[in-house]
């Protein structure tokens, strides 16, 4: 599992860490832009937990239900039978102990050879362990 | 089978027209597919940055109202295939635990 993978026609993973800063009036501008290019660039890519996360700070059901569907739009990673993954990714890193989501997140991007765009320094950690493409903002 | 898209406000006209374009049955879902994707993706951008857009023939044009500088996205077309990677940045940041 320690092996690099090569990412898949640039095809970016990104991150709650970062959809919270880019989605914020006041984010900063570069991780704003960054997520702008890769969305209009069809590189941006996202998978049902960060879904999750990012909708549970919707202001409303209304505003939720809008950004649900944008997020749709985007390459909707399969994370099926990525369970057993995680567990051993997580048996692998056990101390420090890792977020089940981290490593969710790294495991996805990695079984479909994405990067992984993030600004969460736990991140950081599990992608280097598992050699998976990353820019940390 | 009958099937219902939710296409954004205003662009149920502009969806008919590509579809007349369309005599291929499976390559109209498909293209309406793209299409309806493409307007949601534009909106997310607009979201993100706020854009004010302008919807084309052939693709939607985000045009940047914010005080970024000045760069290459400046005028963007959401149907250009996908471009290179992005640098390295390489600094840390919070957690999302907030830790």
């Amino acid at each position: 599992m320690h092996r690099s993978r090569r990412p898949n026609e640039g095809r970016v993973l990104i991150d709650t860490s970062v959809w919270i800063t880019a989605a914020s009036p006041d984010g900063d501008r570069v991780v704003r832009r960054t997520v702008r290019e890769l969305v209009v660039t069809g590189q941006a890519a996202t998978y049902e937990i960060v879904i999750a996360e990012v909708l549970r700070g919707a202001g409303s059901d209304g505003e939720a239900e809008a950004m649900e569907a944008e997020l749709r739009a985007l390459d909707v990673l399969p994370c099926d039978g990525a369970g057993s993954m995680v567990a051993a990714m997580g048996r692998d890193m056990a101390t420090p102990r890792q977020r089940i989501a981290d490593l969710f997140v790294a495991a996805v991007a990695w079984r479909h050879g994405a990067a992984l765009l993030h600004s969460d320094r736990h991140l950081s950690q599990v992608a280097a362990r598992f050699g998976i493409p990353e820019t940390a903002m | 089978m009958r099937t219902t898209l939710d296409l954004p406000d205003g662009l149920v006209a502009q969806v008919r027209e590509v579809s007349n374009l369309r005599t291929d049955r499976s390559a109209m879902i498909v293209a309406l597919d793209e299409f309806v994707k493409s307007r949601l993706r534009a909106r997310l951008v607009a979201r993100l940055g706020r854009t004010q857009l302008r919807i084309t023939h052939d693709g939607v044009e985000a045009m940047r109202e914010d005080d970024d500088e000045p760069t290459s996205a400046e005028r963007m077309r959401l149907m250009l295939p996908p471009q290179g990677g992005y640098p390295c940045i390489g600094r840390g940041g919070p957690t999302r635990d907030g830790s």
